[in-house]
Order: C-alpha cells, then sequence, then structure tokens
C-alpha cells in the first residue's frame, strides 16, 4: 500500500426540469441520468465492500426530483416506453452481433427496474443506505446550484447556501459536513457563511491553492483552511486529465458505446414513432448499438466484453498513474499525500456509458494498493496539520475564472437575477411575514429567484447547446417572480392564484423567508413603529446645503431657526444638507432629523459640479427616506438645491416650497460671468418649480417679479427671525474690547464686497480728526479680509478701525453686549439678520438703506438707516449716536421690542406651515389663529 | 414587424437580442412585444372566462402583464470579476436621475457623453478622490453595460458612470461597489491578515469581500 489518500468525489446534478404538464424533453435528462447513472452507481456501492469508497453531493433539484412521485410515475412510463421498444427489437428476430447487444439491454433493463423498485422508486434510498454502510459520504450543494459568486447581496447568498443544506437534511434526515460550490466557484465570503452554517468542507480548483495568499507549503497535496476555517480540497488537474481530456482520456476509446448513435434515428418513422416524443420528433431512446470505432462515420457494433474489459484495463493504468504520483509524494506526512479527483457524476455513465463499470474496477483493483478516503475521514485524521491562507475568486470552468458563466452572451441575465435579490429583501422588510397568504407569496419569489438563478441557464448559453430552453426557463422565472410581486404589491393577493404558482414548479416546501431580513431593516421596522401616527402630522423634506455647524452665510442658521420651531409647531422635519467632516451623518437635534450627505466627488474643485454632485446625493437620501416617510412637501432654500428639489417634487408627485434667501443677480448687482448665468438659470428654475416662493422682504419680492418674471401671487414675504435665546445680555463686568470712554461700534459679516466695509474705512477717515473716541470692530472672515486689514495699516487707521477675523458664537454674543452700537453698512442685503441680532441685543442699530435691511429698521424710530457706499452718512449716524447716549438707549430699546415680536420665529414657521397646509390640504390644526 | 418578433422570441432570443438581430432599438422591440402580449393575453383571458364579470377581466387585464425589461427604472451600477484581468459592469438610470442630470448640465441626455471611469482602489477608502489610478472610457449611446479588460490581477477596481463637463473634467453619477481581481500567482500579502482574523485580533476580516450589504432601508438611520 502506498504512503497516501486517493478521495474520489462525484457531483450529481441537474437543474430542476420538472414540469407540471408531462412529456417536457427535457424532463428526459432525469430519466436518462436515472437509467444510466444513478442506477449504475447504485450497483456499482453493491458490489463493493470496502468502506470509503467515495464522496457524492446531490444537488437539491436532484433530490428534489428523485423524490418526487410526479417524476417517479414519469419514469415507470419510460422504462415501460424503453422495454416495448427492446421487445420489438428483439421480435425482428436480430441475429450475431445485434441479438448479443438486444440480450444486454434486456437484461440490463430488467435489473434497472428491479433496482428502482427496490428502493421504492425513489433512489436517494438506495445511496442513503450505502452511506448508512459506511460506503460512501453524501453531501449537497447550493439550493439551485446558483454560481455563488455572482449573487449580489449576502442573505441571497445565505439563503443559497441553507436552503441547499435543508433540502439534504429533508431527504438524509441529517445535515451535511460537505458542501460541493457549483464549478467549484469561491470567492471570499462564501466561506463565512458556509461556516456559519455549520460546513466543514468544500471542494475548489488546483489553482486555488497554488494562487493562495500565502502558498501553502504542501501546494495541492494537502487541503487547507480558507480564512473562515472552511477544508478546502483541491482538484487534482493531472489525475483529471486522464479521464476528461478529449484527446487521452479514457472515454474517448473506440471500444466504448457510441453516444450519439441511437436507434431511434437509424429506424423507419413508423416503426419508431409510438417509443419516441409524442408531438413527432425523433429523442434518444438510450438504446445505442454502435462504439465509437474510430474518427469515422461509420460505426461498428458495440461489443460488450470489449468495452467491459478496456474498463478494466482502464482502471489499472489510473490505479498506476495514482500510485506514480504517491511514491513521488511519499515522504510527504502530517498529512500524507492526498490526491482529490471531483467529477460531474453524470459523466459515468451517461456521457461515459462504461463509466461505473471503470469505477468498480478502480475500487477493487486498488484494494490494497491504494487507500481510498472520504473527506470527513480525511479531516478527522489530519485537521491538525492543515494550513490556512487566503483563497481568491476561481472556478473550473474554462481559464479557471468566471468566462463561462459571464461573458457576451449570459452577462444579460445578471442584471435581473440581482434585481429579484434586493426585491425580495425589501419586500421582507416591507410586508409581514406573520400573514400566512403573504408569506406564500414571497417564498414563491423566492423560489422563482432560486430557479432562475441555477448556474445551468448561463452554462447552457454559453454552450450554444439547448439555448431557447435555457432563455425561456429564466425568462420564466423572472417573468414569475415579478408577476407574483406586483399582484402582492396591490394588495389583491388570493390564495387561488398562488397556488398556480406552487403547482407550476413544487420545488423545496419550506421556505425561510427570515433569511432575507436584514438587521438593518429590523432595526427601522422596530425604530419606526409608531410612525403611522405621524401621518397626521405635516412631514417635511427640508434641503438646504448648509445647517450648523456649517454656516457659511445666515442661510443654516435660519433653516435651524425655522425647522426647530416647525418641530415644536407639531412638524416633523428633515433636514437633509452637506458632509460636515467630524459631524455625524444623522443625527436628531433639537427635534429635527438632520441628515448630512456627501457627493460621489466631495472634493470637486469646481463649486457648481460639486453642487451638482451634493443634488444628486440629497436626491437618493430622500428618496430612500420616502420608503418610510410620507413626506407631504419638499421645502428647499436656495439654488443649490434647484435639482434635488425639482428632482424629487417629480419622483415624489408632492408641493415643492422654496425660499429664496438672495439672487445672483442681487449679489453682483447684475449677472457678468458664465458661472454667474448658470447659477442664475438654476434661481430661476426653482422659482418656476417651486408651488409657493417665500422671500424675507419687499426688496426681495420685487427682485423676484422684475427680474425673473415670478408672478407676484406665488411669492409670500416671511421675514426671518431671531432667537432672542441666543442673545441674551450678560451682565458686562470687564470690557474686553472696549476701553473706558470709547464709543464700540461692532460689525460682523462676510468679508465680501456687498457687505460694505469698504465704506467704514474710508468713514474712519472722516472720524480720525474728531474729537470723540470711535473705535470700530469688525468680526468675520472672507476673501477681502487681508485687503481690508492691509488698507487699514496703508492708511494709518489701525487705532480706529479693527478687522478681527472669524469670531466665535460667544464672541460674537459679547461683542455685541459691549458695543454702543451695532452697525451694518451692506451694499447688497436680502435680509439682514445680523441687524435683527443687535437689535436683539439691545443695541442702537445703523444700517444701509438697502434690500431687507430698510424692511427691518424704521429710521429713527428702531434705529438708523444711511445711504448704501457713502462714509459721510455712515461718519454722521455714528457721531450722532456717539454723542447722544439718550437717543441710544430709545432706538435699542424700540428696535428690541420690534425685533422680538414681529421678526419672531414662533411667529413666522406658523405662517410657513400654514402656506404648506394650503398646498397639501393637510390640516394638522397648528396653522389656526395665525 | 411583429410577426419577425414573435418568431425570434419563440425560438427563445431576449429582447435585447432580438433587437441586435433587427437592427433596431430594444424600446421598440419591447413595445411592439408588450402590445402584442397585452392583446394576445386580453383575448385568451376573455375567451375563458365568458362567465365573469367585466371588472374582473379588467382585473386580470392589469395584473397579469410583465414583461422582461432590457433594464429598470432605478440608479445601480454593479460591477462582478471576470477573471484576473477583466471585470463586467452593468447600469440602470432611474428616469429622476437622469432628469436631475439634465437640470444639472441644462443638456438633454442624448447630448451629453457618457463615459465610465474606472479606479483602482486597492488596500485604500475610496471617496471619489484618492484612487491610485484611473482611466475613462468613452460609452457608445444606448449602453448599459460593459467588459472593461486589460486590467491587473489582485487589485481592487471600482467604476463610476458619469459625463464629462463643459471643462472636460469628469462628473460622476453612479459608482458601483468595489470588486477584487483574483491573484494569478501566490504571494504573502494577505498572510498576516489571515492571521490577526483568525486568532480574533480583530472584529472584521481585513480583506474584501465580493458581497453587498443591501437593505430596502439603506439611508434611513
Amino acid at each position: 500500500m502506498k504512503n497516501g489518500y486517493f478521495s474520489f468525489i462525484l457531483h450529481a446534478h441537474l437543474p430542476y426540469v420538472r414540469h407540471r404538464e408531462a412529456n417536457r424533453l427535457e424532463e428526459r435528462w432525469v430519466f436518462e441520468a436515472m437509467t444510466e447513472t444513478y442506477i449504475p452507481l447504485l450497483w456499482v456501492l453493491q458490489e463493493q465492500e470496502q468502506p470509503a469508497c467515495f464522496g457524492i453531493s446531490f444537488s437539491p433539484p436532484v433530490l428534489e426530483m428523485l423524490s418526487d412521485p410526479v417524476v417517479q410515475r414519469r419514469y415507470v412510463h419510460y422504462l415501460e416506453n424503453t422495454e416495448e421498444l427492446i421487445r420489438k427489437e428483439k421480435s425482428l428476430n436480430p441475429s450475431g452481433m445485434i441479438a448479443d447487444i438486444v440480450r444486454f439491454y434486456e437484461k440490463r433493463y430488467k435489473k434497472i427496474r428491479e433496482t428502482f423498485y427496490q428502493w421504492g422508486q425513489n433512489l436517494i434510498n438506495g445511496f442513503k443506505h450505502y452511506e448508512a454502510e459506511g460506503k460512501i459520504e453524501c453531501f449537497t450543494t447550493a439550493a439551485t446550484h446558483a454560481f455563488l459568486p455572482y449573487i449580489q447581496t449576502k442573505e441571497a447568498l445565505r439563503a443559497q447556501i441553507v436552503h441547499g443544506i435543508l433540502t439534504f437534511e429533508k431527504h438524509f434526515g441529517k445535515r451535511p459536513a460537505g458542501f460541493w460550490l457549483p464549478e467549484c466557484a469561491y470567492t471570499p465570503g462564501v466561506d463565512k457563511i458556509l461556516f456559519e452554517e455549520g460546513i466543514r468542507y468544500t471542494f475548489v480548483d488546483e489553482h486555488t491553492l497554488k494562487n493562495g495568499s500565502p502558498k501553502p507549503d504542501r501546494e495541492v497535496g494537502a487541503p487547507v483552511y480558507s480564512s473562515h476555517g472552511i477544508v478546502l480540497f483541491p482538484r487534482c488537474e493531472a489525475i483529471s486529465q486522464e479521464v476528461w481530456s478529449s484527446i487521452t482520456g479514457y472515454p474517448g476509446d473506440f471500444d466504448y458505446r457510441e453516444f450519439y448513435r441511437d436507434i431511434v434515428y437509424d429506424r423507419d418513422w413508423e416503426y419508431i414513432k409510438p417509443h419516441v416524443h409524442p408531438e413527432g420528433f425523433r429523442t434518444d431512446s438510450g438504446l445505442k448499438y454502435h462504439r465509437i470505432t474510430g474518427p469515422t462515420e461509420e460505426k461498428a457494433y458495440y461489443v460488450r466484453e470489449w468495452a467491459e474489459n478496456k474498463a478494466k484495463i482502464h482502471a489499472e493504468d489510473f490505479i498506476q498513474t495514482i500510485e506514480e504520483r504517491l511514491e513521488k509524494k511519499k515522504e510527504e506526512c502530517y498529512p500524507p499525500h492526498l490526491i482529490t479527483s471531483p467529477f460531474d457524476a453524470e459523466l459515468f455513465g451517461h456521457w461515459w456509458f462504461e463509466g461505473p463499470d471503470f469505477l468498480s474496477s478502480v475500487l477493487e483493483k486498488g484494494r490494497g494498493r491504494i487507500e481510498f478516503i472520504t473527506p470527513s475521514e480525511y479531516i478527522n485524521r489530519h485537521y491538525r496539520d492543515l494550513e490556512t491562507i487566503h483563497a481568491a475568486f476561481s472556478t473550473w470552468g474554462r481559464d479557471g475564472y468566471g468566462d463561462v458563466w459571464l461573458n457576451e452572451k449570459n452577462a444579460w441575465m445578471y442584471r435581473h437575477l440581482h434585481k429579484c435579490e434586493r426585491e425580495i429583501i425589501s419586500t421582507v422588510a416591507r410586508y409581514s411575514t406573520q400573514e400566512p397568504l403573504r408569506k406564500r407569496y414571497i417564498q414563491q419569489m423566492i423560489r422563482e429567484w432560486m430557479l432562475a438563478s441555477s448556474s445551468d441557464w448561463a452554462f447552457i448559453v454559453d454552450n450554444d447547446s439547448a439555448t431557447a430552453y435555457a432563455i425561456n426557463r429564466f425568462t420564466e422565472h423572472i417573468e414569475r417572480f415579478h408577476k407574483i410581486y406586483e399582484q402582492l404589491k396591490s394588495n389583491r393577493i388570493s390564495s387561488s392564484f398562488i397556488v398556480e404558482y406552487e403547482k407550476d414548479y413544487p420545488f423545496l416546501e419550506t421556505i425561510d423567508t427570515t433569511i432575507f431580513q436584514t438587521s438593518h431593516d429590523h432595526y427601522i421596522k422596530q425604530h419606526y413603529k409608531n410612525l403611522n401616527s405621524d401621518t397626521e402630522k405635516m412631514n417635511i423634506a427640508m434641503l438646504s446645503w448648509e445647517f450648523p455647524p456649517m454656516v457659511v452665510g445666515g442661510l443654516g442658521r435660519h433653516v435651524f431657526d425655522l425647522a426647530k420651531q416647525l418641530v415644536k409647531l407639531g412638524a416633523n422635519v428633515y433636514v437633509i444638507t452637506s458632509d460636515v467632516e467630524g459631524y455625524p451623518t444623522h443625527e436628531i437635534n433639537e427635534g429635527i432629523h438632520v441628515y448630512r450627505v456627501k457627493g460621489l466627488q466631495p472634493q470637486n474643485e469646481n463649486f457648481f459640479h460639486w453642487v451638482g454632485s451634493l443634488n444628486l446625493a440629497m436626491m437618493d437620501q430622500v428618496r430612500n427616506l420616502a420608503k418610510l416617510i410620507p413626506f407631504d412637501c419638499i421645502h428647499a432654500h436656495d439654488w443649490l438645491v434647484s435639482v434635488a428639489a425639482k428632482g424629487l417634487k417629480q419622483e415624489l408627485s408632492i408641493p415643492l416650497i422654496a425660499t429664496i434667501h438672495a439672487t445672483e443677480h442681487g449679489r453682483n448687482n447684475g449677472i457678468h460671468d458664465p458661472l454667474q448665468f448658470e447659477i442664475n438659470q438654476k434661481e430661476w428654475e426653482l422659482m418656476f418649480e417651486a408651488d409657493e416662493i417665500i422671500v424675507c422682504s419687499n426688496h426681495m419680492k420685487n427682485e423676484l417679479c422684475e427680474v425673473f418674471q415670478v408672478p407676484e401671487n406665488k411669492v409670500t414675504i416671511l421675514p426671518n427671525g431671531v432667537d432672542p435665546e441666543l442673545f441674551k445680555p450678560e451682565a458686562i463686568h470687564d470690557y474686553k474690547y472696549k476701553q473706558h470712554g470709547e464709543t464700540l461700534v461692532f460689525s460682523v459679516g462676510r468679508m465680501v464686497k456687498e457687505k460694505g466695509f469698504q465704506t467704514i474705512i474710508e468713514a474712519a477717515h472722516l472720524l480720525k480728526n474728531e474729537q470723540d473716541t470711535i473705535k470700530f470692530v469688525i468680526a468675520g472672515k472672507g476673501p477681502l479680509l487681508e485687503h481690508y486689514r492691509r488698507a487699514v495699516h496703508e492708511q494709518q487707521l489701525s487705532d480706529i478701525v479693527h478687522f478681527i477675523g472669524y469670531v466665535s458664537d460667544e464672541e460674537r454674543n459679547r461683542l455685541l453686549a459691549e458695543c454702543d452700537i451695532a452697525l451694518f453698512p451692506s451694499h447688497y442685503e436680502p435680509f439682514g439678520i445680523v441687524a435683527l441680532e443687535g437689535m436683539i441685543a439691545g443695541k442702537a442699530t445703523v444700517v444701509s438703506e438697502t434690500g431687507g435691511l430698510k424692511d427691518i429698521v424704521k429710521h429713527e424710530e428702531t434705529g438708523l438707516t444711511i445711504y448704501p457706499n457713502d462714509p459721510a452718512s455712515l461718519a454722521s449716524a455714528v457721531l450722532r449716536l456717539a454723542r447722544e447716549p439718550g437717543l441710544r438707549k430709545k432706538l435699542a430699546l424700540s428696535g428690541k421690542h420690534v425685533a422680538k415680536n414681529v421678526f419672531n420665529w414662533e411667529r413666522i414657521a406658523k405662517k410657513t406651515l400654514k402656506l404648506m397646509e394650503q398646498n397639501t390640504q393637510k390640516n394638522n390644526h397648528v396653522g389656526s389663529g395665525v | 414587424m411583429i410577426n419577425e418578433i414573435v418568431k425570434l422570441k419563440e425560438e427563445g432570443l431576449t429582447l435585447q437580442q432580438i433587437a441586435e438581430k433587427m437592427n433596431t432599438t430594444v424600446g421598440k422591440v419591447q413595445y411592439r412585444w408588450n402590445k402584442y402580449r397585452l392583446k394576445m393575453n386580453h383575448s385568451a383571458k376573455l375567451a375563458e372566462l365568458p362567465e365573469r364579470e367585466n371588472d374582473q377581466k379588467e382585473e386580470l387585464h392589469e395584473n397579469f402583464e410583465w414583461t422582461i425589461p432590457p433594464e429598470y427604472n432605478e440608479d445601480d451600477l454593479f460591477s462582478m470579476v471576470h477573471s484576473p484581468t477583466a471585470i463586467f459592469a452593468y447600469w440602470s438610470l432611474s428616469d429622476s436621475k437622469r432628469h436631475m442630470v439634465e437640470h444639472h448640465f441644462r443638456t438633454p441626455w442624448q447630448s451629453l457623453p457618457k463615459r465610465l471611469k474606472v479606479y483602482d482602489v486597492t488596500d485604500i477608502e475610496f471617496h471619489g478622490h484618492n484612487s491610485h489610478r484611473s482611466f475613462e472610457i468613452e460609452l457608445p449611446e444606448m449602453t448599459n453595460n460593459w467588459f472593461i479588460r486589460g486590467l491587473e490581477p489582485n487589485r481592487s477596481y471600482c467604476v463610476d458612470l458619469g459625463t464629462k463637463t463643459f471643462d472636460g473634467s469628469f462628473f460622476t453619477i453612479l459608482r458601483s461597489n468595489t470588486i477584487e481581481t483574483p491573484r494569478i500567482e501566490a504571494d504573502s500579502l494577505q498572510a498576516e491578515k489571515v492571521l490577526n482574523w483568525k486568532s480574533g485580533n480583530v472584529a472584521e476580516p481585513e480583506w474584501l469581500e465580493n458581497f453587498c450589504s443591501y437593505s430596502y432601508y439603506q439611508k434611513i438611520r
């Protein structure tokens, strides 16, 4: 006996070709496999006395068909028909070689019938029996033999694996230790699920181990553990070649039976007609009288003795080849060298008629010369000695990878399979599987997906044989899947509908739908359980590119304050804004659901396209949220969200409210370059799409109506509010910025031209020579900051004007508290929320008479107004207030009063909500009384 | 036209294959086919159910139609490993997203150049700008899948579907999953990662596993 092992593995698989109607051509695949492979394999096992002959995998379709009473009954008819033909052949009184052949078939079919009945018409019983005797080890494969690496989702992968195991358990009464990977197709991650489902081993191709990381010491002489702990047995290429090769392989021997020469093609039509397909075309009878003979069309008759003898010679040759190989590796121990040789079972008998005889002979001749071993037995002996590697994607197909199952001919299939996978996950997430009828619908969807995902269809299409059947079957299951799904979604489900689908393909009685329940979906369902009560509420999708902590201008602040008040009024607000490094992608802030999203090119240097990218991401976010949240309206802020706003309005068919905070035209006093033009277009489109437009001032309304020709009745003026909470005057004990005797003038804003800080510098020249000590402190950053600082320095105004750059909110509040005058000299200001902040802080406020500012401050009543871009006007207003503390106090008091009551977020939010209600016909009673 | 479609369909061809064979668009073939099926199905169902009420016939008519489409109205870009040097990507774009892209560029879809951009993202957390290298593929019109060849073994790739902006840069519309091409020779690059995982030093394996975590409420937290 040689030191080392030989492990012979068979894989029995056919696609599920059991049809409801009889006489489907493809059903004969099963009958032929039974007659020529499965039954002869049982004979092999019957003859053998030694244990652990080989391992055999049965695919779930094979198990389901062999145990199906309908298939069994039809098989009896199939046998009867062949037996009848044999009788007819015999009655022709053949002589010589033909007589021998007819006698051979007569005897053989008698034995076939006996074996079929011996195991109660269910051949699985036979294999079960021999497994119990320890002669073979049985295991299984994926539910419908799907090409596992081309499954899209983890859930579907698990479903294929689990249902394979469950089907095996149903027929064999125990769980398998092994699992055949369809097409030996391995990819990292498959082993994880196999491991979790209790599988110990599987089979891969030789190069899977040869290309391992790291390379295993034994190369292919021993199995290895995959990174998740599955034992991978490598197929020995050289030994397989002995059998497989079309040039040197055994099955091509001239003495062996010719596969393609069946007597149906040699007999007269009238004679053969009763034995072929009822629709009148010739189908193989299984009675083949010729041998391969040679490379000739003239085939000689089959001589059974010669063929049997050849099988023995080939078996001896095979054993010697194995012995030679083991001899070369005899030094290997811990573990001794192992040769693993897996084959498609149907090769033995069906394709190679004498295959089972060969196998029988190999087992007999090998006794005492080589040690046969099953995978489990090998693992039990040597599990401590195996290495672990990372194995990469690989198959036993052409070129070793995916080309057979993924090429120009069949690649179109995967889109549909993946769609099914995702729809099953969605369906399980959306519908309760508690309800039995609904559950049957979902189970049938899973069944249809499984049947469509069989690797056979892609294989057949690649092979260009029976292509029509494969494409039809694939298409049929995809279409059935969607018909069931449509029906389920329509909520008009009925038992009479689904029962027909179930009867058509009674594959897998029980299907576990929970595998498709993702933990995330489960969590969301639990977490949002009470959502239904929210349908009474107004659900708002609010789009704004900025939101705290990202506050570039006043917009972010505005959206936050408005959203906060809307939540207080009972609305559900979902703010979709841009991602900020270090901030959560989702948070609930003051009751507002905030989702921060990132475009696919978050560092796009082109701002306009960065915005486009962001909009696509916003759309995705809201579209996904809308699966759960019954949004009533979209509230979009400024052009930056125009694309998402329009897209969502169309997608969700709900009203769009747009708040226009500022316009490119206003900011630049016209449109001067291509970018400004594009932005201007986006503004125009947003206004056009919006059902309602909100602006903050009369000034803005006029601008929209004049520049954009927006109809007046579409525009509502709702001023911005201020949150008094944020500007609580703190008692000031020590001054940080203000010196004794000084008048401190505070201003804040982005360092851009339209904010008018240049005017302060110019006015400082006029004030420099006055006796009064006036100091300007200007906070904020922006592109012109350095320019201003330099101007102040060069013009020697450093004592008077201080550009202090960016300040925190606290620092800004402190400055507001310390100062005597708040000054906002903007040239363009759509609203001017900063002015309101000055007023709330209780300071005399000076603003330019422009834009929204002039709606906020009434000259001499709630503050002072100055001419925009007029240093003299600015200087005189500041000087006047510096010299008249009484006036300062009076203006501050009335200013604060107006800011608190008129520019009040609660009031503004109520009006906003009312506007939304008018557009959605949703009355949640909040807005009443406004 | 319809007779030929029916004939080819019976031969088991897909609508896409029929369109190629007849030298026309999938849309046209599908339209004809759907119309034909609707007609056939409707008359068959009506014939079967003479005694039923009209509204039931209507119901059947509504629910029983579904033909496998060339693609679905959804945003999807998925890549699959073909071999050590090739991957396959297929995609579809929802009407809404296509409209948004048209809106952003203020250009009709058919006038926008279609591109694939293939990124080598081996061992990096890709965010759109940090690939080791990338290249673009110009796509013909009416294309929804592509074999990308000439890649390197043992690298991770990810694919964007996009268009070209006015200034010539690439604008991403959809991004695929990341996949890994297999090795063609042994190395020891994964040895440490395997050891880390085996000895329980890491909570998740540090190598790429080519399966997706999809969930229905994916973006909801």
